[in-house]
């Protein structure tokens, strides 16, 4: 899971980075709006975490811009002005959720994980496919109940295709959503970390799809 | 800072106008009433002594010295108080010199005389006149005019008198005063009225002002408004000129406070979130701390924001698109809930400050949110019931209801709740101080906010606000 954290900040820009990165996300960090906007617009985010009161644009018209431009990715957004009227005009502009300043970041990380699994369509923090559990509150996974030891590269494989569970996603998705920006991306080492991931589990949940990527489901939806 | 005004005598303007008009009448009244009765006795007593004269002159006129070497003749002078005994009105001629004859004088004076001064004291005048008090014989006061007359080619020579009695004069003189007097007290009286009349006619654009200041204080107006006359119409600018400034004050206190808000709350954010990186003593420390410096900064920018809205003169909030604005961000944050919104009558309005208003029912929507099961539900209907005192000034009253169909709070919890910065529930997000914030609104507009269970099991916040009168709508 890649999310982009836009906080003018240095301090608080790193420690969401830190503690995101910690819970096993993959993170961008841009330090003013326009910065912000331009990523926002080029890369494809799971969640991002904007600050309103941001240099260059402020984080309204970052998130108005990214809507007009078709982009739907979940928006959390951060604010000092706690007012109402400011909350209303922030969800209004098109983000999805707010945190009023000062925050824990454990509060942060909640309403992420909340946001991501909202937009992938699942109400629960945790989500099953057959014997497979992924507790997005822990960061952990299990199959029949026996917690798996996984990198955290493998972590963020399962964790993706089991939030778009039922979906093809490509090999290129995977390696957009997995890695950073600066990260020297090779679509052949997910081909790696599938295969791993596939004794890991010790079922077959995750189908390849000639030509186009990978597939998880459940064994009862699997044709 | 409050300018003051020194003021001399009474506070009141009709007073002091009146006061200063009834001085300057009852002086000029006075100097009137003396110069006319003044004048008036001048012009009495002229008369009189011409009076007298023109008797002296019919007199002399009457007398002559007979063959008998007598005075002889009756002058007829028209006037019964000749003839009648002892009225004051005499005539007397009195033979001067050599010339030895009997005196002559009126019936009136009957056998008595009046005294004659000398020459040294009362002297003759260039028409050998002279005029002179004196007492007769039966105690009247009179007035004596007096010449002599050579009567023939002999020489001989008679001194004339003729007296007038001085308490025609003064009667004449106080009856005059008397109805001048009464003359002039009622002018006075009357002219006392016309000021009053004057003066309220004058100062009514004032209270026309006053009464316009009085709307804008209550919220029902902007500025002032109407027409002033040309020396009121300034003050009028100036004090829509201060309403003006006022609320841009107002506003930039809002502003500072936005910006107050954003520098301080960043830091804390850090503080709080690099103390866990520390270790465990020093982490709490800090963590404290900094949930300390939190909860300050909140409580002194709500007072501030309460501060601001203090100020603020006007006030009206339509109920409706305030509360749809807020269920729809609501919806948006909690798609898995319902919100159901019913306001009555539609167009119902609030004497509060939008953002006030925002802020109240946004913080009970989101409790409720964060607690409820499966909805939350949003009323606003007229209140029936009587306000508490003091609310004969007030308006109309509008009680709003934020209900949810979670767990509830027990009695206890709910006097916990009420206290700033109180979290009950340490696992749901938020910084505690919703609730005491819609406590400190609610109380600053007079109005009321409770707690209770609802009737679905949850927790129902009740408000009862101040709701825009018919006439102010």
């Amino acid at each position: 899971m890649r999310i982009l954290v836009v906080e003018d900040d240095v301090n608080l820009n790193r420690q969401l980075s830190d503690a995101l990165k910690e819970a096993g996300y993959v993170v961008d960090q841009a330090f003013d709006g326009e910065e912000g906007h331009y990523l926002g617009d080029n890369e494809p985010y799971d969640a991002v975490i904007l600050d309103i009161g941001l240099p260059a644009m402020d984080g309204i018209t970052v998130i108005e811009k990214w809507r007009a431009g078709g982009k739907g990715m979940p928006v959390l957004m951060l604010t000092a002005r706690d007012r109402w009227s400011d909350k209303v005009a922030g969800i209004d502009a098109g983000a999805d959720d707010y945190v009023a300043k000062p925050f824990h970041v454990e509060e942060v990380l909640a309403r992420v994980r909340a946001l991501i699994r909202r937009a992938a369509g699942h109400s629960s923090s945790e989500i099953v496919c057959g014997p497979v559990r992924l507790d997005t509150k822990a960061s952990k996974a299990s199959v029949d109940g026996v917690t798996l030891k996984l990198t955290s590269h493998e972590f963020r494989l399962l964790s993706y295709l089991m939030h778009h569970m039922g979906q093809v996603v490509s090999r290129t998705e995977l390696v957009e959503h997995m890695y950073d920006q600066d990260f020297d991306r090779d679509s052949n080492t997910i081909e790696v970390f599938v295969g791993r991931l596939r004794k890991k589990l010790g079922v077959d949940l995750i189908e390849t799809v000639r030509g186009l990527g990978y597939r998880m489901q459940a064994p009862t939806d699997a044709r | 800072m409050r300018v003051r005004f020194r003021t001399i005598g009474p506070r009141s303007l009709t007073a002091r106008v009146l006061l200063l008009a009834t001085a300057w009448s009852a002086l000029a009244l006075v100097v009137i009433s003396i110069v006319i009765s003044q004048l008036y006795r001048q012009s009495a007593e002229r008369a009189f002594t011409d009076l007298l004269r023109a008797q002296l002159y019919n007199v002399i006129n009457s007398i002559t010295i007979g063959s008998d070497n007598q005075l002889s003749g009756s002058p007829q002078l028209g006037d019964l108080r000749f003839s009648q005994p002892e009225t004051g009105w005499y005539w007397i001629i009195e033979p001067l010199g050599t010339f030895a004859a009997r005196p002559l004088s009126s019936s009136s004076l009957g056998t008595s005389n009046v005294s004659v001064p000398s020459i040294l004291a009362v002297p003759f005048n260039n028409r050998y006149e002279r005029f002179y008090p004196a007492n007769d014989a039966f105690g009247n006061h009179v007035l004596v005019a007096e010449t002599e007359v050579v009567l023939d080619g002999e020489g001989r020579a008679a001194r004339f008198r003729v007296s007038g009695n001085l308490a025609v004069v003064e009667e004449d003189i106080q009856a005059f005063t008397r109805s001048l007097y009464i003359a002039l007290a009622v002018f006075g009286l009357g002219s006392l009225v016309v000021n009053g009349l004057a003066i309220l006619y004058g100062l009514q654009p004032l209270d026309g002002a006053r009464r316009a200041l009085e709307r804008v204080r209550r919220g029902e107006a902007e500025r002032l408004e109407g027409e002033f006359p040309r020396e009121i119409m300034p003050l009028a600018n100036d004090i829509n000129a201060l309403i003006e400034s006022n609320r841009r004050l107002v506003e930039r206190a809002r502003m500072q406070v936005g910006n107050l808000a954003h520098s301080l709350k960043t830091p804390i954010a850090v503080l709080l979130n690099e103390a866990r990186l520390l270790d465990k003593p020093q982490s709490e420390l800090v963590r404290s701390q900094a949930e300390a410096m939190q909860a300050q900064v909140q409580s002194y920018l709500s007072r501030a924001r309460i501060a601001a809205q203090r100020e603020s003169l006007l006030a009206r909030t339509d109920i409706e698109p305030v509360l749809e604005r807020l269920v729809r961000v609501m919806r948006r944050l909690n798609p898995d809930k319902e919100f159901h919104l019913s306001v009555s009558p539609p167009g119902a309005a609030l004497a509060m400050e939008q953002q006030d208003v925002e802020e109240t029912i946004g913080n009970l929507l989101e409790n409720a949110a964060r607690f409820c099961e499966t909805g939350v539900w949003i009323t606003a209907t007229p209140a029936s019931e009587p306000q508490q005192e003091g609310d004969a000034l007030r308006r109309t009253w509008v009680e709003m209801t934020v209900e949810d169909d979670g767990p509830g709070l027990e009695p206890d919890q709910i006097r916990e709740a009420m206290k700033r910065g109180t979290r009950l529930d340490e696992s749901k997000p938020g910084a505690g101080l919703g609730l005491s914030i819609v406590r400190e609104i609610t109380s600053e507009y007079q109005g009321m906010f409770k707690l209770t269970r609802g009737p679905r099991g949850g927790l129902m916040a009740r408000l009862l606000l101040p709701g825009v009168t018919k006439s102010a709508a």
